[in-house]
């Protein structure tokens, strides 16, 4: 099992303890400009490179979305819920997700049965080594973007998970295939990555702790490259699951000195941890 | 007549020009990319039966019959490896890597049922594979880093000799194995990969492989590689370990 941003997490608790706001509702990534910067040979803005998320920014490690706080990490450190920044990640007045009031029950739910798992699925995907979908890999994790003629590929190293995005206008997938990371079909607006996602399964949550969303997901995600940073924000639409329309934030920061090889990860092939939560419920390795 | 006499002409031409001409034709087809090399990007995919067992098999329940891909028709084992063959091939359904949905090591990764596409670009050449979202780093032009390292798909290093990218790959597991047959190798494992067009929409897909622990002496694999034409092909999803016991929304939402 892993607890990404633990670390991170302990870190940030030490060093920004200030930086709590509530100006949720405020914009955050400058407006959409033009691009003057390097091309690609296709014509592309060149933003190629290594990105690492911005946790101060983030305002908070994504746990949990809307709480932010880590049990085990308090229950490790001693320190109280409000020695932890509150996460500003969801946009919206109050930084709460708007879930239709049958969704808020069952987030709810979600979280209680993550800290009691009786069965499998109660567990985070991503503790168990399977993938975390979009859009949490993206709100996550640092980011290496790659671009040839008429893609750009997003790579996840803490996963090794590639994305690839279409710049082109091919067809839609049927709706009935779905996928943990979605279909992806991007356009350039300036200095900004304009990306529609659909095709989503319902496997995969927004974080550790529960926040979900229906396989009818759709989202808008803008990729704003603003000198060397990267302002991220997806809105997510879901009118199964919530009641309107909403958007997270986060912020990357390009790495502008040595970046280190991606190398293999294997995560689910060294995966022993559930065989002991669970046993009898998962195949023995 | 006039026609007939052009026709003989063309024919003459053709004739005449032999094989030397289609390896032009064929070298006019390459695509290439803006620095000059041969461009793989693109999904490709193998058309053969190598998954199951790379040596020469017939038919048996859920397995195809199929030509090998050996060079030479069989592997050099050493005598003291066959039982162990034997014993992988009995307990396979649940030892195998494909029963355990694990990576499935380098070059069987290349040779597995699903389509994977390269991402070309001067430093690196990424191979993103829909067989449990394996994604591959080739370094371009770089060293192996130091041993003693046991990866599943190994340390990729690549450069171009002429039109050919070759790969050179270590620092295996002894995990894998080559086929759902029990061929297989140990940690000493090297490959060579060689990767070159025969034209615009097929690879030459030659490997060279070497294990002092396992074989008498290095052999080789070799097959097409055939590249996905139909217009907007993808690379989906095949994560067999999420399957099962997934979050699912509760029945009637």
């Amino acid at each position: 099992m892993r607890f990404s941003g633990l670390l991170v997490a302990a870190g940030l608790a030490l060093a920004a303890p200030a930086l709590i706001s509530a100006q949720s509702a405020q914009r955050l990534t400058p407006p959409t400009a033009e691009w003057t910067g390097p091309r690609t040979s296709d014509g592309q803005p060149d933003v190629h490179g290594s990105y690492a998320k911005d946790w101060i920014g983030a305002r908070g490690p994504n746990f949990d979305l809307e709480e932010g706080q880590d049990p085990e990490e308090m229950r490790a450190t001693g320190r109280k819920p409000e020695d932890f920044p509150k996460p500003q990640m969801v946009r919206t007045p109050d930084g709460r997700i708007p879930y239709q009031p049958w969704a808020r029950q069952q987030r709810i739910e979600n979280r209680r049965n993550f800290f009691n798992p009786t069965e499998l699925w109660h567990l985070d995907s991503n503790a168990r080594c399977l993938p975390m979908g979009f859009p949490r890999e993206s709100l996550d994790q640092g980011t290496e973007i790659i671009q040839t003629p008429g893609f750009v590929f997003f790579e996840y190293p803490y996963n090794s998970v590639v994305r690839t995005i279409y710049l082109d206008s091919r067809a839609p997938l049927n709706d009935r295939v779905k996928l943990w990371y979605g279909d992806s079909h991007g356009r350039w607006e300036g200095n900004t990555l304009v990306v529609e996602g659909r095709n989503f399964n319902e496997h995969g949550w927004y974080d550790t702790y529960g926040n979900f969303h229906s396989s009818d997901l759709q989202i808008e995600e803008r990729f704003t490259f603003v000198g060397t940073r990267m302002y991220y924000d997806v809105t997510s639409r879901d009118p199964r699951v919530f009641s309107q329309p909403w958007t997270a934030h986060v912020e990357f920061r390009k790495n502008t000195g040595n970046v280190d090889e991606p190398w293999e990860t294997a995560c689910y092939e060294g995966e022993r941890d559930t065989q002991h939560i669970f046993p009898g419920k998962t195949p023995p390795k | 007549m006039r026609h007939i006499r052009l026709f003989l002409e063309v024919l003459l031409v053709v004739f005449a020009a032999d094989t030397v001409a289609l390896a032009q034709i064929a070298g006019q087809t390459v695509p290439r990319t803006v620095d000059g090399k041969p461009d793989l990007s693109g999904i490709w995919q193998v058309l053969n039966s190598a998954a199951y067992d790379i040596e020469d098999h017939a038919a048996k329940a859920g397995v195809p019959a199929g030509a090998g891909v050996v060079v030479g028709g069989e592997i050099p084992y050493q005598p003291s490896a066959l039982a162990q063959r034997k014993r992988n091939y009995e307990n396979q359904t649940t030892e195998d890597t494909d029963a355990k949905c694990y990576l499935p090591g380098v070059p069987r990764i290349t040779y597995m049922p699903y389509p994977f596409r390269i991402i070309q670009t001067p430093e690196r050449i990424d191979i993103s594979y829909e067989y449990v979202g394996a994604l591959r780093h080739i370094f371009m032009n770089t060293p192996h880093p130091r041993g003693p390292i046991e990866w599943w798909m190994g340390d990729s290093r690549g450069r171009w000799e002429g039109d050919t990218l070759v790969v050179d790959v270590v620092h295996f597991n002894d995990q894998t194995r080559f086929d759902k047959a029990g061929n297989f190798h140990s940690e000493m494992l090297h490959v060579v990969e060689r990767y070159s067009f025969i034209d615009a929409t097929h690879l030459n897909y030659e490997v060279t492989i070497e294990d002092p622990k396992v074989f008498t002496r290095p052999w080789k694999m070799q097959m097409p590689l055939y590249k996905r034409i139909e217009s907007a092909p993808r690379v989906l999803e095949y994560y067999c370990y999420g399957f099962n016991d997934v979050y699912t929304l509760p029945a009637g939402r």
